[in-house]
C-alpha cells in the first residue's frame, strides 16, 4: 500500500458529493420519463 | 445452434479461463492469491465489484421482474451510492489500517476468534448456497439452448470456474471480471437493439415506451409509504442502503475485490464508480424486460418461454394420447 499519499483517507472527497448528486439526478430524470410515459 | 454460435460461446470460454490463468500465473504466496499483489486499479476494482454482484441470475430475473412488474425494481439500488460513500469512508481504511486478508479477520482483531469463525462461517454457508444458483442460472438457460443434460452442464460450468479462480485466485477473478462485464453489456445491448427491431415497423422508441407506460409498466417511482409496496423510494434508500453496506462492506466476495486495490485511493474509486454505473445499469436491465413486455403484446407469446419444458410438456402429452 502507498501510505505517502493517503495520509487521511477518511476526509470527504469531491467524488462522494458527485456520485450522490448523480444518484438525485437519476431520481429526477426517472420522475420525468414517468410523468412523460404514463 | 448455428456454427457461429457454437465459435462465439466456445471462444469465449476458452479465452476467459486461458487468459485468466496466463495473466496470473505465478502466485507466490497468499497476497498474491487473496489481494491479488495489491495491484488493481480502480477501473479494474469498479468493474470487478460490478460483475461480482452481476450474476446470470440478474440478466435473467431482473428484465423478467420488469416483464412482470415494471420499472419499479430501480428504486431498489437508490441506496447504493450512500452504501458506497459510507464504505469509501469507513469500511476501506479500516481494512487497510488493520491490513487485513478478509472481512471475518478484522473481526478477530476487534473482538476474538469465536466471532471471526462464526462469520466466516455464515459467510462459506450463504455463498456455497448462492454459488449453487448462480452457476444453476446460466446452465438452464445452456440446457435448453443446446439440449444437454442440466446436472452435466452444472459439473462443467462449476469445473471451468474453478480452474481459473483455484490457479490464478483473486488477481483471476478480477481480470477475468472485465471480459465478463464486457460481454455482459454486448450482450444487454444486442438483445436490447434486436427486440427494438423486432417490433412493428410503426412503433418506435417512444410509442413502445408509451404502451408500456399504458400497461402500467413505467411506474418507476413510488412515494408512497405503503409498507405491503416492497418497492418505494423510501424502502429504496433506506432497505437499500443498509442491505448494500452488509453486501459491499462484510461479504468477502465483494471486500476481497477492493482490498486488492494498489491504494486506499484506487479500492475508493473503484467503489464510487460501481456506485457511479450501478443505477443506470440497473435501469437498462429492467428496460429490455419492459421492451420484452412490449413485444409480445404485438406477437403470440409462449405458454412456456422454457423449450425444454415445452419439449417434456410434449412429450408428456404424447406418452397420455398412447
Amino acid at each position: 500500500m502507498n501510505e505517502t499519499k493517503e495520509k487521511n483517507p477518511q476526509k470527504w472527497e469531491r467524488s462522494y458529493t458527485i456520485v450522490l448528486i448523480a444518484n438525485l439526478m437519476y431520481i429526477i430524470i426517472f420522475y420525468f420519463l414517468m410523468q412523460y410515459f404514463t | 445452434m448455428a456454427l457461429l454460435d457454437w465459435i462465439v460461446l466456445l471462444s469465449t470460454l476458452f479465452f476467459i479461463v486461458a487468459y485468466g490463468s496466463y495473466k496470473t500465473k505465478g502466485s507466490k504466496n497468499i497476497n498474491d492469491f487473496i489481494r491479488g499483489s495489491n495491484e488493481s486499479k480502480w477501473y479494474t476494482i469498479g468493474l470487478s465489484v460490478m460483475a461480482t454482484q452481476a450474476s446470470a441470475i440478474t440478466f435473467l430475473s431482473t428484465p423478467g421482474q420488469a416483464f412482470h412488474s415494471g420499472m419499479g425494481f430501480v428504486q431498489f439500488y437508490f441506496g447504493l451510492p450512500i452504501a458506497m460513500v459510507i464504505i469509501c469512508l469507513v469500511f476501506i481504511p479500516l481494512y487497510h489500517r488493520m491490513n487485513v486478508y478478509t472481512a471475518y479477520e478484522f473481526l478477530e482483531k476487534r473482538f476474538d476468534l469465536k466471532t471471526r469463525t462464526l462469520t466466516a462461517s455464515l459467510f462459506l454457508i450463504q455463498r456455497g448456497l448462492a454459488a449453487g444458483i448462480t452457476i444453476f442460472a446460466p446452465a438452464i438457460i445452456l440446457s435448453a439452448v443446446l439440449g444437454w443434460n442440466l446436472t452435466f452442464l452444472n459439473i462443467v460450468i462449476g469445473a471451468l470456474v474453478i480452474i481459473y479462480t483455484v490457479s490464478g485466485g483473486t488477481k483471476a477473478v478480477n481480470v477475468t471480471h472485465k471480459q465478463r462485464m464486457a460481454v455482459i453489456f454486448l450482450g444487454m445491448f444486442a438483445a436490447f437493439f434486436v427486440i427494438l427491431y423486432s417490433l412493428p415497423q410503426d412503433i418506435t422508441f417512444n410509442k413502445a415506451l408509451k404502451i408500456a407506460g399504458a400497461s402500467g409498466k413505467m411506474e418507476i417511482l413510488d412515494f408512497s409509504f405503503d409498507l405491503n409496496n416492497r418497492y418505494t423510494v423510501w424502502t429504496g434508500f433506506l432497505g437499500g442502503t443498509f442491505l448494500m453496506l452488509s453486501y459491499f462492506g462484510t461479504d468477502q466476495s465483494q471486500v476481497q475485490r477492493y482490498l486488492s486495490g494498489s491504494s486506499v485511493r484506487e479500492s475508493q474509486m473503484g467503489l464510487i464508480f460501481n456506485g457511479l454505473l450501478k443505477v443506470p445499469m440497473q435501469f437498462f436491465i429492467l428496460l429490455v424486460g419492459v421492451f420484452v413486455f412490449v413485444f409480445y403484446q404485438f406477437n403470440p407469446s409462449p405458454l412456456n418461454f422454457n423449450p425444454a419444458a415445452t419439449k417434456a410438456v410434449a412429450k408428456f402429452r404424447a406418452g397420455c394420447s398412447l
